[in-house]
Protein backbone atom coordinates (compact mmCIF):
# COMPACT_ATOMS: atom_id res chain seq x y z
CA UNK A 1 0.00 0.00 0.00
CA UNK A 2 0.89 3.39 -1.15
CA UNK A 3 1.33 5.37 1.79
CA UNK A 4 3.29 9.18 0.73
CA UNK A 5 2.33 11.51 2.00
CA UNK A 6 -1.30 10.52 3.08
CA UNK A 7 -0.60 11.61 6.84
CA UNK A 8 -1.65 15.53 5.86
CA UNK A 9 -3.99 14.56 3.51
CA UNK A 10 -6.88 12.75 5.09
CA UNK A 11 -8.75 15.68 6.85
CA UNK A 12 -11.25 13.64 8.07
CA UNK A 13 -8.39 11.42 10.16
CA UNK A 14 -7.08 14.85 11.17
CA UNK A 15 -10.04 16.07 12.60
CA UNK A 16 -11.14 13.20 14.37
CA UNK A 17 -8.01 13.18 16.09
CA UNK A 18 -7.96 16.82 16.57
CA UNK A 19 -12.01 15.88 18.33
CA UNK A 20 -10.59 13.39 20.80
CA UNK A 21 -7.71 15.59 22.13
CA UNK A 22 -10.18 18.42 22.07
CA UNK A 23 -11.90 16.22 24.40
CA UNK A 24 -9.63 14.67 26.33
CA UNK A 25 -8.17 18.37 27.37
CA UNK A 26 -12.05 19.66 27.98
CA UNK A 27 -12.52 16.16 30.29
CA UNK A 28 -9.37 16.89 32.79
CA UNK A 29 -10.22 20.64 33.17
CA UNK A 30 -13.45 20.04 33.88
CA UNK A 31 -12.58 17.33 35.97
CA UNK A 32 -10.26 19.21 38.02
CA UNK A 33 -12.70 22.52 37.81
CA UNK A 34 -15.51 20.41 39.33
CA UNK A 35 -12.96 18.47 42.15
CA UNK A 36 -12.55 22.25 43.34
CA UNK A 37 -16.14 23.33 43.14
CA UNK A 38 -17.60 23.97 46.64
CA UNK A 39 -14.34 24.73 47.78
CA UNK A 40 -13.69 21.11 49.47
CA UNK A 41 -9.88 21.25 49.64
CA UNK A 42 -10.46 24.93 51.48
CA UNK A 43 -12.75 23.78 53.54
CA UNK A 44 -11.25 20.03 54.85
CA UNK A 45 -8.30 22.19 55.73
CA UNK A 46 -10.69 24.92 57.57
CA UNK A 47 -12.04 21.71 59.69
CA UNK A 48 -8.77 19.59 60.50
CA UNK A 49 -7.13 22.71 61.52
CA UNK A 50 -9.40 24.36 64.16
CA UNK A 51 -10.61 20.51 65.53
CA UNK A 52 -6.68 20.41 65.94
CA UNK A 53 -6.67 23.28 67.91
CA UNK A 54 -9.33 22.60 70.00
CA UNK A 55 -8.20 19.02 70.98
CA UNK A 56 -4.89 20.96 71.61
CA UNK A 57 -6.14 23.64 74.41
CA UNK A 58 -8.68 20.92 75.96
CA UNK A 59 -8.04 18.96 78.87
CA UNK A 60 -8.91 15.20 79.83
CA UNK A 61 -12.16 14.80 80.92
CA UNK A 62 -13.42 17.89 78.11
CA UNK A 63 -16.45 17.04 75.53
CA UNK A 64 -16.38 19.11 72.91
CA UNK A 65 -19.76 19.69 70.41
CA UNK A 66 -19.07 21.79 67.29
CA UNK A 67 -21.05 23.38 64.37
CA UNK A 68 -20.25 21.33 61.41
CA UNK A 69 -23.12 22.25 58.84
CA UNK A 70 -21.13 23.15 56.35
CA UNK A 71 -18.84 20.20 56.35
CA UNK A 72 -21.95 18.11 56.14
CA UNK A 73 -23.79 20.47 53.16
CA UNK A 74 -20.53 19.64 51.41
CA UNK A 75 -20.14 15.95 51.77
CA UNK A 76 -23.83 15.93 51.27
CA UNK A 77 -23.34 17.16 47.78
CA UNK A 78 -20.60 14.83 47.25
CA UNK A 79 -22.21 12.03 48.09
CA UNK A 80 -19.43 11.48 51.05
CA UNK A 81 -21.27 8.88 53.86
CA UNK A 82 -21.34 11.33 57.23
CA UNK A 83 -20.05 8.57 59.36
CA UNK A 84 -16.18 8.94 57.29
CA UNK A 85 -16.24 12.47 57.23
CA UNK A 86 -14.65 13.07 61.00
CA UNK A 87 -12.28 10.83 62.17
CA UNK A 88 -9.02 10.34 64.78
CA UNK A 89 -5.76 8.65 63.99
CA UNK A 90 -5.12 8.20 67.89
CA UNK A 91 -1.89 6.50 67.10
CA UNK A 92 -0.71 9.46 65.25
CA UNK A 93 -2.33 12.05 66.78
CA UNK A 94 -3.91 13.24 63.83
CA UNK A 95 -7.62 14.59 63.01
CA UNK A 96 -9.27 13.24 59.35
CA UNK A 97 -11.60 15.03 57.87
CA UNK A 98 -13.20 14.06 54.52
CA UNK A 99 -15.62 15.67 52.85
CA UNK A 100 -15.16 13.42 49.56
CA UNK A 101 -15.36 9.99 49.35
CA UNK A 102 -11.70 8.23 48.78
CA UNK A 103 -9.62 11.09 49.55
CA UNK A 104 -9.35 13.98 52.38
CA UNK A 105 -7.21 16.10 54.59
CA UNK A 106 -5.11 15.49 58.08
CA UNK A 107 -3.46 17.68 60.59
CA UNK A 108 -1.45 16.63 63.68
CA UNK A 109 -2.63 17.61 67.51
CA UNK A 110 0.44 18.58 69.50
CA UNK A 111 -1.53 17.67 73.01
CA UNK A 112 -0.83 14.53 74.12
CA UNK A 113 -4.08 13.28 74.46
CA UNK A 114 -6.63 10.46 72.86
CA UNK A 115 -9.72 11.67 71.71
CA UNK A 116 -12.67 8.62 71.77
CA UNK A 117 -16.57 8.67 71.27
CA UNK A 118 -16.61 10.79 68.09
CA UNK A 119 -19.67 10.69 66.41
CA UNK A 120 -21.75 13.30 64.24
CA UNK A 121 -25.21 14.24 65.20
CA UNK A 122 -27.70 14.80 62.60
CA UNK A 123 -30.09 17.52 65.18
CA UNK A 124 -32.28 18.40 62.46
CA UNK A 125 -32.26 15.47 60.53
CA UNK A 126 -30.60 16.92 57.82
CA UNK A 127 -27.68 19.18 57.25
CA UNK A 128 -29.06 22.40 58.62
CA UNK A 129 -27.73 21.99 62.24
CA UNK A 130 -25.30 19.31 62.43
CA UNK A 131 -22.68 18.76 65.34
CA UNK A 132 -19.59 16.95 65.64
CA UNK A 133 -19.03 15.47 69.00
CA UNK A 134 -16.55 14.21 70.50
CA UNK A 135 -14.43 13.55 73.80
CA UNK A 136 -10.85 14.18 74.89
CA UNK A 137 -9.16 11.41 77.29
CA UNK A 138 -6.23 10.93 79.10
CA UNK A 139 -3.46 9.59 77.10
CA UNK A 140 -1.74 6.70 79.37
CA UNK A 141 0.52 4.86 76.36
CA UNK A 142 1.85 7.64 74.57
CA UNK A 143 2.70 9.50 78.43
CA UNK A 144 4.86 5.97 79.30
CA UNK A 145 6.44 6.63 75.76
CA UNK B 1 10.51 7.44 2.95
CA UNK B 2 8.29 10.02 1.52
CA UNK B 3 6.99 12.30 4.10
CA UNK B 4 5.73 14.80 1.47
CA UNK B 5 2.93 16.57 3.36
CA UNK B 6 3.40 15.39 6.80
CA UNK B 7 5.19 19.19 8.13
CA UNK B 8 2.29 20.51 8.06
CA UNK B 9 0.21 18.16 9.84
CA UNK B 10 2.48 18.01 13.10
CA UNK B 11 3.09 21.95 12.57
CA UNK B 12 -0.73 22.09 13.03
CA UNK B 13 -0.90 19.53 15.48
CA UNK B 14 2.08 21.06 17.64
CA UNK B 15 0.46 24.14 17.91
CA UNK B 16 -3.23 22.93 18.93
CA UNK B 17 -1.81 20.92 21.34
CA UNK B 18 0.28 23.93 22.45
CA UNK B 19 -2.82 26.54 22.48
CA UNK B 20 -4.70 23.20 24.53
CA UNK B 21 -1.75 23.53 27.16
CA UNK B 22 -1.94 27.10 27.88
CA UNK B 23 -6.00 27.10 28.03
CA UNK B 24 -5.32 24.38 30.66
CA UNK B 25 -2.38 25.69 32.46
CA UNK B 26 -4.47 29.09 32.88
CA UNK B 27 -7.55 27.26 34.08
CA UNK B 28 -5.45 25.07 36.83
CA UNK B 29 -3.84 28.68 37.58
CA UNK B 30 -6.97 30.31 38.01
CA UNK B 31 -8.25 27.93 40.31
CA UNK B 32 -5.48 27.25 42.41
CA UNK B 33 -5.21 31.03 42.84
CA UNK B 34 -8.51 31.40 44.34
CA UNK B 35 -8.58 28.00 45.70
CA UNK B 36 -5.43 26.92 46.63
CA UNK B 37 -4.37 29.10 49.38
CA UNK B 38 -4.15 26.78 53.17
CA UNK B 39 -5.85 28.18 55.76
CA UNK B 40 -3.53 29.98 57.88
CA UNK B 41 -2.98 28.29 61.04
CA UNK B 42 0.92 28.11 61.81
CA UNK B 43 0.99 31.64 63.62
CA UNK B 44 -1.72 30.68 65.39
CA UNK B 45 -0.37 27.40 66.44
CA UNK B 46 2.48 28.45 67.64
CA UNK B 47 1.04 30.54 70.50
CA UNK B 48 -1.06 27.94 71.55
CA UNK B 49 1.92 25.96 71.64
CA UNK B 50 3.94 28.78 73.47
CA UNK B 51 1.35 28.87 76.31
CA UNK B 52 1.38 25.38 76.60
CA UNK B 53 5.35 25.51 76.91
CA UNK B 54 5.51 28.48 79.32
CA UNK B 55 3.20 26.83 81.80
CA UNK B 56 5.42 23.88 81.59
CA UNK B 57 8.47 25.69 81.73
CA UNK B 58 7.37 27.78 84.54
CA UNK B 59 6.92 23.94 86.39
CA UNK B 60 10.02 22.31 85.11
CA UNK B 61 13.97 23.10 85.22
CA UNK B 62 14.16 22.79 81.35
CA UNK B 63 18.05 23.00 82.06
CA UNK B 64 18.29 19.83 84.21
CA UNK B 65 20.30 17.14 82.46
CA UNK B 66 17.52 14.76 82.80
CA UNK B 67 14.61 16.72 81.90
CA UNK B 68 14.90 16.62 77.93
CA UNK B 69 14.42 12.80 78.42
CA UNK B 70 11.19 13.41 79.89
CA UNK B 71 10.02 16.76 78.21
CA UNK B 72 7.38 15.57 76.31
CA UNK B 73 5.37 13.60 79.11
CA UNK B 74 6.13 16.37 81.56
CA UNK B 75 4.78 19.39 78.80
CA UNK B 76 1.75 16.62 78.04
CA UNK B 77 2.89 17.23 74.60
CA UNK B 78 3.59 14.58 71.64
CA UNK B 79 6.66 13.66 70.62
CA UNK B 80 5.79 12.78 66.85
CA UNK B 81 3.69 15.66 66.36
CA UNK B 82 5.89 17.91 67.96
CA UNK B 83 9.46 16.94 66.29
CA UNK B 84 9.25 16.82 62.72
CA UNK B 85 7.68 20.64 62.35
CA UNK B 86 7.98 22.46 65.37
CA UNK B 87 10.60 24.06 67.63
CA UNK B 88 10.93 24.62 70.99
CA UNK B 89 13.60 26.97 72.22
CA UNK B 90 14.83 28.37 75.36
CA UNK B 91 17.87 30.58 75.79
CA UNK B 92 19.05 31.36 79.23
CA UNK B 93 19.95 35.42 78.55
CA UNK B 94 21.75 35.98 81.71
CA UNK B 95 23.76 32.99 82.54
CA UNK B 96 27.29 33.57 81.03
CA UNK B 97 27.19 29.78 79.53
CA UNK B 98 24.47 31.16 77.57
CA UNK B 99 22.45 27.86 78.42
CA UNK B 100 20.25 26.52 75.54
CA UNK B 101 17.13 23.82 75.68
CA UNK B 102 15.73 22.76 72.32
CA UNK B 103 13.11 20.13 70.83
CA UNK B 104 12.48 19.92 66.92
CA UNK B 105 13.61 21.71 64.03
CA UNK B 106 16.45 24.23 64.72
CA UNK B 107 16.45 25.50 61.81
CA UNK B 108 13.19 27.09 62.03
CA UNK B 109 14.78 29.72 64.70
CA UNK B 110 16.42 31.37 61.10
CA UNK B 111 13.37 30.75 59.05
CA UNK B 112 10.91 32.27 61.72
CA UNK B 113 13.67 35.65 61.37
CA UNK B 114 12.35 35.56 57.13
CA UNK B 115 9.38 34.20 57.68
CA UNK B 116 7.60 37.54 56.04
CA UNK B 117 9.87 37.04 52.84
CA UNK B 118 8.76 33.21 52.36
CA UNK B 119 5.37 32.51 53.59
CA UNK B 120 6.04 28.00 53.70
CA UNK B 121 8.77 29.25 56.33
CA UNK B 122 7.98 28.55 59.76
CA UNK B 123 5.85 30.93 62.08
CA UNK B 124 7.04 31.59 65.49
CA UNK B 125 5.93 33.14 68.97
CA UNK B 126 8.83 34.64 70.89
CA UNK B 127 8.34 35.40 74.60
CA UNK B 128 11.17 36.33 77.28
CA UNK B 129 10.00 34.91 80.56
CA UNK B 130 11.36 35.32 84.31
CA UNK B 131 12.17 32.85 86.19
CA UNK B 132 13.83 33.08 89.71
CA UNK B 133 15.37 36.66 88.47
CA UNK B 134 16.73 35.07 85.15
CA UNK B 135 15.63 36.02 81.85
CA UNK B 136 15.07 33.24 79.35
CA UNK B 137 13.83 33.94 75.96
CA UNK B 138 11.22 31.58 74.41
CA UNK B 139 11.01 30.72 71.18
CA UNK B 140 8.42 28.19 69.37
CA UNK B 141 7.63 28.02 65.92
CA UNK B 142 5.30 25.74 63.78
CA UNK B 143 5.95 24.70 60.31
CA UNK B 144 3.16 21.84 60.06
CA UNK B 145 1.11 22.28 57.17
CA UNK B 146 -2.36 19.58 56.58
CA UNK B 147 -2.04 16.04 54.78
CA UNK B 148 -3.86 14.77 52.13
CA UNK B 149 -5.05 11.25 52.83
CA UNK B 150 -6.43 8.31 50.67
CA UNK B 151 -9.32 6.28 52.33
Amino acid sequence: MNKRGNVGDNPLMNNTMYFIIFIVFLSLSAGFIYSQKDGVLVWEDFYAKEIARVVDVSSPGTEVFLDVTKATEIAKKKGQNFDSIFSFDNENNRVIVSLRSGSGKSFGFFNNVNVSEWRLDLVSGGAETNRLYFKIDKSEEKENE
Amino acid sequence: MNRKGATGYWLNFTGFVLIWLIILGGLVGAVLTFYGQDYAFKKVESVLLFDTVKVCFENNDFFDSNFKNNFFSKCGLNKNVLESEHLVFVKNLDSEEKEEFFVGVYDYQTQCELTDKKNNFAKCKKGIIVKNGERFELIVGSNQNSRGVVR
